[in-house]
Parts: C-alpha cells; structure tokens; sequence
C-alpha cells in the first residue's frame, strides 16, 4: 500500500505540474517542486524494495523511473525549441507587407490585418500553438 | 491559458491604444468554440497557410502533436501602423509561453522607450 501511495505521487506531480500550466497559466521552465516531489516517491520506492523485494514493488520501481525520466526528458530537452527566438520579430524591424496579409476571423470575416488595428497605434498579436 | 490573461488587461491596452488578436492555424469553427468557451472579447484569426508566422519567423514545423502540421511558436508581437515590430516576446520552449500578466506596461514602455 506504501508502495502504490509513493508511486501515485508521481502521476500526481506531473498532473498537478499539466494542470497549473493549462487551467491556470502558471508556467514553470524549471518545475523543481514537481522535481523534488517525484525524487521523494522514487527514494520510497527504493526504501521500500531494499526493505522487501518483490514482483509489485519492482513494477512500481520500474514504473516510477519510466515516469520521472519521461518528464525530465520532456521538461528539460523535448520542449525546448532548438532555434533562439527569431531576429524577424525583434523591436525595430519592418514588415509592412504583412498588413496587407488577410486573416478571417471566427465569425470568418476576412480582413487585412490593416484593418484589424481599429484606429489605434498598435496592434498586439498573440501568436498561440492552438485549440485542441 | 495566457489568452485569457491577456484579455483581463483588456482595459489597459484600450487606453493604451492597443488593438488585441490572437493567431494561430486553428479552423475558424475552431477559433468560434475558443472564443464561446473562454469568453474572449478580441478577434481570434486565422493564419492561413501560416503566412504570418512565417514572415515573423516563428513557425513551429510539424508542431502540432494531433496532426503533425505547422504551428506557431508561442509570441507576443507589438506591431505599428506602419508594420514595424515595436516589442516582442517569443517562448523558448513551448511550455513556457510569454508571459500575460504584466504586458500591458511593458507595452506602454514600448512607447515611452521606443
């Protein structure tokens, strides 16, 4: 029982880690709570198994280590893009031909961007990875 | 999500003069959803064919993890009238998006200290 409750924190620390980054915008680039979380439960497991081996406590081991290296792998290599940002969107350079580029919009109107700043001085574009 | 943050500072780019509008690749039934679900005010547009992404440089090739088509990399661009880039944010990694809260002065900055 010991066993299973060390095991299911890791599950749990990576839910809670996916949770605050999609519900609550909380975004962590180096999650070391969720790190030192999951290093607690796979310390358990191993006190556990050194206390008494058997079948179940080895799966739990094995699946532990699968589930925390997944995550350090994703978190710390996967995720990250592998150019710098890009010199195109940095301050002061020009891209006049993009606002005559035309975009619908969810009601599917298009317009181009031009269009889209509505008599202010500036407009702000939040590029996003998605809705799915 | 930071969308959401963002349109929390709606106010403030209005008195700043700042249009809002998120892009991304999503279908326009897609981007309708979005907005009935999260309650944002500002327009969701479509970027078709990723043009826009592309002439920012902020393509995501095959980063979509449902269809493996391109995407864009998380950014948040300040463009002027005349379609120069004012301020700009772009996350190094996907999971760190740029950050919502706080952007509105920085944005004001941008004025200030161009």
């Amino acid at each position: 029982m010991k066993a299973l409750a060390s095991f299911l924190l890791i599950p749990a620390s990576i839910a809670v880690y996916v949770a605050l980054a999609t519900r609550f915008a909380i975004y962590q680039r180096y999650p070391v709570a969720h790190y030192l979380v999951i290093a607690c439960a796979l310390l358990l497991l191993a006190i556990l198994l050194v206390r008494g081996v058997n079948w179940w406590r080895l799966l739990l081991n094995g699946g532990g280590w699968v589930l925390a290296i997944f995550f350090g792998w994703w978190t710390l290599a996967y995720s990250t893009y592998e150019t710098p940002a890009p010199e195109a969107a940095l301050a002061g350079v020009q891209h006049s031909t993009v606002l005559e580029l035309v975009q619908s919009d969810e009601t599917g109107s298009a317009l181009p961007l031009r269009d889209r700043f509505g008599g202010n001085r500036a407009i702000l574009l939040a590029f996003y990875r998605g809705y799915w | 999500m930071e969308l959401v943050q963002l349109q929390k500072q709606a106010e403030s780019f209005a008195e700043s003069k700042v249009a809002l509008a998120a892009v991304s690749s999503d279908a326009v039934e897609d981007l309708a959803n979005m907005k009935k679900k999260t309650g944002i005010a500002f327009p969701l547009l479509r970027d078709e064919n990723g043009r826009l992404m592309k002439e920012f440089g902020i393509v995501h090739d095959g980063g979509n993890p449902v269809d493996g088509s391109d995407i864009a990399r998380p950014a948040l661009i300040l463009l002027g009238t005349d379609g120069t880039v004012l301020w700009s944010e772009t996350a190094e990694n996907y999971r760190v998006r740029p950050g919502a809260a706080g952007v509105a002065r920085q944005v004001e900055q941008a004025f200030e200290h161009p």
